[in-house]
């Protein structure tokens, strides 16, 4: 064997195992998308006599088109004729967006190599009707880490935040590379039209911000202004809201603050465009000892609703709600406002550990948007300690990717069986997706996505 | 090193099931699994056994996780469907890799596809680039330059260990071509090394 063949052997080997036992995603076999290996599944194993196939094969493609008609019709909004101007919150979004994990960084820290992984390496696009591929976005180079999604309430319009996460150290070995918190971020456009043609173009915005200011961002459900919110963490904490066709901006500040305000990229607007919602973030910016032994997550999350019509330039200006969790549980987070402006909601739980094997449990808090006060606790879940495998996403999430008018109906990540599953709140009755969304391949990679911890623009 | 590698078949610790002849993966009595289809219950079995290797083989040759990870389920759910008419005597982790390698070469088919921005360049290039984390895996990011029939060439025989006649077999070509092939890879393999240095 040669030096090279050696090499290659070895290095090969070494690459490989960037793909770890525990990554494995579990199987998923054909018509049956909530197939985990191991639970009990119903499928026929009768084969076709040789004559039938054709017929089969007739017979499906019918099925096709006709269910293709059929989950548009189901799918409000997104079936043939004309979709009504302006944001239809009865209506599911023509197409939607979601990152996908990508590279595998190796960067080296006080001699120790450390492999990290970029959730947000690339995006697709896909119309929701037929889960068809629209487009692959890649960051501009030598961006490589797209850390912000969001869209307007139709599913037409995209704002894309890309950073230079991962970057060489100039005077080093190749190998080096180190977080990029500095490097201003970049913002691009995309806009779909009616037949599903991707135009993306880069934003210029007014507003510069880079990823160590913890920015976050939502477009507004016309898709004509988006907000920015960055900053705090001992320094003041700012939310802009940009035209993108006039480039004027409008600013909100505050003092210096401890926390970092967040928007919510799929729910921060209400319907008319008017309300903001803001949510105190926490952020622990230090990672030493001291700092995490003396950290304590908050009891309540603060929540500042903003009249973008009204006056005044500061974050006080607005109307500021303190959220209490049910008794025992963590305080409300993601939190989302319902299109209709009535209502938050924010996932809340509590994990009940055992020194060996313990429990997660939790659910949607549903809270008034006038009062603050606790209404409702929705889609309760259970989740086995012990399972966190990342095919499962690791730890239990429950994430709103969309919510009608009045939030009566949520498109939602949610725990079932220790696996975090898409699928469809009506009322109290989660419904595991498939019915609601085409089941192409899009929709286990949207789920997976989700499941991953990627971001996801609806 | 026999044909199905050991590193295609080591991450659950558990007995491996036999990787020749659906026949030899027919659900055992008393598993509690009556209920699952004969087809079903094998196929996972052999997921459990080798979708780890596998996965390693597609994201060598496409260096990207989720495309990898794509290739390799859509290899299984072909095995699954196609179960019932494989013959008993099937080299069935054969035809999985012949179904991985058919996979990768559709991505990387589709890659040269796909919609492209206007500003933004083609992104294998990108990253590619990105993915020379290391100066010791240097060889692999020249690996990933080659083109794909050699790749597939280098990565079966030096990654998966496969002798000539498998390798021929899983990229569907005479052995004389997996000879050829594998020389002219190589050659190139050690010009861009050196040229890189």
């Amino acid at each position: 064997m040669t030096v090279l063949e050696d090499r290659l052997r070895s290095e090969l080997r070494a690459e490989s195992e960037l793909i770890t036992p525990e990554s494995i995603v579990p199987l998923r076999l054909p018509g049956d998308t909530e197939h985990v290996p191991g639970v009990p599944r119903r499928r026929g194993s009768r084969q076709w006599p040789p004559w039938a196939i054709p017929l089969a094969a007739a017979a499906a493609a019918a099925a096709v088109i006709a269910g293709t008609f059929a989950v548009a019709h189901m799918l409000p909004g997104t079936g043939p004729g004309p979709r009504p101007a302006g944001p239809k919150y009865a209506t599911i979004p023509a197409n939607y967006a979601y990152t996908v994990q990508g590279d595998i960084y190796n960067y080296t820290s006080h001699g120790t190599q450390y492999g990290a992984s970029v959730t947000g390496r690339y995006l697709k696009v896909r119309s929701t009707a037929t889960g068809k591929l629209l487009a692959t976005v890649r960051p501009p180079r030598p961006y490589n880490n797209f850390s912000m999604i969001t869209a307007d309430a139709g599913g037409t319009v995209f704002v894309l935040g890309a950073a230079h996460n991962w970057q060489r150290y100039a005077n080093a070995g190749p190998q080096v590379y180190f977080l990029n918190q500095t490097t201003l971020m970049r913002f691009l456009e995309l806009r779909i039209g009616p037949a599903g043609q991707v135009q993306q173009s880069s934003l210029s915005l007014p507003v510069k911000v880079s990823p160590g200011q913890q920015p976050s961002i939502a477009l507004s459900p016309e898709g004509s202004r988006l907000a920015v919110a960055f900053g705090g963490g001992g320094a003041p904490a700012e939310v802009a809201v940009v035209s993108l066709g006039s480039g004027r901006v409008r600013r909100w500040v505050s003092p210096r603050v401890s926390w970092t305000p967040q928007l919510n990229y799929r729910g921060a607007w209400t319907a008319d465009g008017r309300t903001l919602a803001l949510q105190e973030w926490p952020v622990l910016r230090s990672s030493s000892r001291r700092a995490l032994n003396q950290y304590h997550p908050p009891a309540t999350t603060s929540v500042h609703l903003i009249d973008t019509l009204a006056p005044g330039g500061t974050l006080a200006a607005g109307q500021l709600l303190v959220l209490r969790p049910p008794a025992g549980e963590s305080a409300p987070g993601d939190v989302f406002i319902t299109p209709d402006g009535t209502k938050l909601i924010g996932s809340t739980g509590k994990s009940d550990f055992a020194p060996v094997r313990g429990t997660w449990t939790g659910e949607l808090s549903v809270y008034s948007a006038r009062t603050g006060a606790l209404l409702q606790r929705l889609a309760p879940w259970k989740w086995n300690g012990l399972d966190l495998r990342p095919a499962h996403g690791g730890f239990p999430r429950e994430l709103i990717a969309w919510s009608s008018l009045s939030g009566s109906r949520l498109i939602l990540l949610h725990p079932v069986a220790d696996l975090n599953v898409l699928g469809v709140l009506t009322g109290r009755r989660f419904s595991p997706a498939g019915a609601l969304l085409p089941q192409a391949a899009g929709y286990q990679e949207l789920e997976y996505a989700l499941r991953t911890a990627s971001q996801m623009a609806w | 090193m026999e044909g199905d590698v050991a590193h295609l078949s080591d991450f659950t610790g558990a007995p491996q099931a036999r990787t020749t002849g659906p026949a030899a993966l027919r659900p055992q009595e008393g598993t509690g699994c009556a209920e699952l289809g004969a087809a079903a219950h094998a196929v996972t079995a052999l997921y459990r056994g080798h979708a780890l290797g596998l996965t390693r083989l597609a994201f060598i040759v496409l260096g990207d996780r989720q495309s990898a990870e794509d290739v390799v389920q859509e290899a299984f759910c072909g095995l699954f469907r196609a179960w019932d008419r494989l013959p008993e005597d099937t080299n069935v982790l054969g035809y999985l890799r012949v179904s991985v390698v058919n996979g990768c070469r559709t991505v990387i088919r589709r890659r040269k596809r796909t919609p492209q921005s206007m500003a933004i360049p083609p992104a294998p290039s990108a990253e590619a680039a990105m993915l020379v984390g290391e100066e010791r895996r240097a060889a692999v990011a020249a690996l990933r330059r080659l083109p794909p029939r050699q790749r597939e060439a280098l990565v079966l025989r030096y990654f998966a260990d496969l002798p000539e006649q498998e390798t021929a077999e899983a990229m569907g070509i005479s052995r004389g071509t997996v000879k050829s092939t594998t020389a002219r890879a190589l050659a190139a393999l050690g010009r861009m090394l050196r040229e890189d240095q």
